[in-house]
């Protein structure tokens, strides 16, 4: 058992009782509860967990699971995945102790799998998910939830139907930064928002070896329309999550567009892309992806008329900065007044450059790993018997708008949501 | 070699001047605290400020007095 994880855990679950205090904070994040709960079942009654797709992703989650499976009461009891390096991996991680298969549907068919982890390409999240909820399994499945609006709609209304547990994996919904900032964000900290701005900008071509070539569209499937929307469903849907969390709301519509403008490498899916959600307020949330810089990383910045949170990197940023000591801010007019030239011609403004002011933290710097916390939170959502319906909800609106979004790329208009995908 | 012998006389008179220095920095942040709107309580939480620029000043004033010093002995 992981010591460190632990008492980060402790810590946690302290700040959790803080976070979670008010009832307007529970209403934003109502999953916080259930991790503050204290398990009433015995400890040998453990849920039993399978996991679909042992990619990297897979491999992760798996990790996660058997660091920490005693400390949550489930275990790994079965790994299915039908190309035999991750299966084979797979079996390493958990030391041989799952049951392993290289078809889903006769995993499935096994009798002691309370609930389904799936962590395969996107196309097969929906397939697999239904057919996992209507066996009477609760799911975890990776974002985002399915290939197309109609299937990701179909699971949705599956896990209604069935009454089993969807959990979609946007990790963020448990990260303590992100936590607090939606608290705050929420307790007009930063005032009103007006506008959001994400990105996920990444250097490299997104692509992993393959050992022979008839391979290529199955390692490499996030390339290829067929599999994957490329950088909507694998990086902007966390963002749009995002979004949607502060926003308290889904946009009402989505214009966009994209390219491939570096990577030109016999890819289908865009390697650069730019979006504009609007909000039933007006506030607009601009997005945009690239793969060909890094420079400014992975960020959402939310502002308001009273300050900018960057969440990525846990700062808040008043708008009303807190002034210089006086004497220091004497010693810099002098110094001005001293070295400055004086200007006899030339432009008659200056540009309105960004504020240089360090800001404040939102929040403390906790180690907690969110990834396990959402695997800790589904386990005891399965237990309990029932998990907040916001949290199903906040994974398909995010898919469902990383999907309108790729059609209006594609059509190149702007797009509003049809009635018969609102939820 | 020879001794350096620092009379009293000497050490009072600096010390004095340190006293004078670092009397009229504290009133400049005074004048800054007024100027620019500022807590009051930045006299104390900006004292090592204050410090910092006595000792800078009483540096400064000493390197004068040296090159005084040494002209009015060459002259002399």
């Amino acid at each position: 058992m992981n010591d460190i994880f632990l008492v980060d855990r402790r810590e946690f679950i302290k700040k959790i009782s803080m976070i979670g205090g008010s009832a307007a904070a529970l209403a934003s994040m109502p999953w916080l509860k259930v991790l503050g709960e204290s398990d009433t079942k015995s400890s040998s009654d453990k849920v039993r967990l399978a996991l679909i797709g042992m990619g990297d992703r897979g491999k992760l989650l798996t990790q996660h699971i058997e660091s920490f499976s005693s400390l949550i009461n489930a275990e790994l009891v079965a790994i299915c995945d039908d190309y035999p390096p991750n299966l084979k991996a797979g079996i390493e991680l958990t030391k041989g102790n799952a049951k392993t298969f290289t078809d889903y549907r006769k995993l499935l068919e096994e009798k002691n799998i309370d609930a389904v982890i799936i962590a395969t390409p996107l196309h097969e999240h929906a397939h697999m998910t239904i057919e996992s909820l209507n066996s009477g399994r609760h799911v975890f499945c990776e974002k985002a939830m399915a290939r197309t609006m109609d299937d990701t709609k179909l699971m949705y209304d599956t896990h209604l139907t069935t009454g089993k547990i969807l959990q979609i994996g946007h990790q963020r919904i448990f990260n303590p930064i992100y936590l607090d900032a939606i608290k705050k964000i929420h307790s007009g900290d930063i005032g009103q928002v007006t506008q959001i701005r994400a990105y996920w900008h990444r250097n490299n071509d997104w692509r992993r070896p393959v050992p022979s070539p008839e391979l290529e569209r199955k390692i490499n499937w996030r390339h290829y329309e067929e599999y994957s929307a490329g950088l909507l469903s694998e990086l902007a849907s966390h963002q749009i999550q995002v979004a949607n969390w502060i926003m308290k709301t889904s946009p009402v519509s989505v214009m966009g567009t994209g390219s491939i403008n570096f990577w030109k490498d016999g890819r289908e899916v865009d390697d650069n892309i730019a979006m504009i959600f609007s909000y039933p307020d007006g506030t607009q949330f601009i997005y945009d992806s690239v793969t060909s810089n890094k420079h400014y990383g992975c960020e959402e910045q939310i502002m308001g008329n009273k300050g900018t949170m960057e969440l990525e990197i846990n700062k808040l940023f008043s708008e009303t900065p807190p002034q210089a000591p006086a004497i220091l801010q004497l010693i810099n007019d002098i110094e001005k007044d001293v070295f400055d030239t004086i200007p006899i011609g030339g432009a008659s403004w200056v540009p309105e450059t960004a504020v240089q002011y360090k800001g404040n933290y939102i929040s403390e710097n906790y180690k907690m790993d969110e990834v396990k916390l959402q695997l800790e939170a589904f386990v005891k959502f399965i237990r309990k018997g029932e998990a907040p319906e916001m949290l199903p909800i906040q994974g398909y609106n995010s898919s469902i708008w990383t999907l309108l979004s790729e059609q209006a790329i594609k059509k190149g208009e702007k797009l509003t949501l049809p009635d018969k995908y609102k939820v | 070699m020879k001794d350096v012998i620092i009379k009293k006389k000497f050490f009072i008179r600096e010390l004095w001047a340190l006293l004078i220095l670092f009397i009229a920095v504290n009133l400049v942040n005074v004048y800054s605290i007024i100027n620019y709107e500022t807590s009051w309580y930045e006299l104390i939480s900006q004292l090592h400020i204050v410090l910092i620029i006595t000792l800078l000043l009483y540096f400064l004033i000493g390197v004068f007095r040296l090159f005084f010093f040494l002209i009015q002995r060459a002259i002399k």
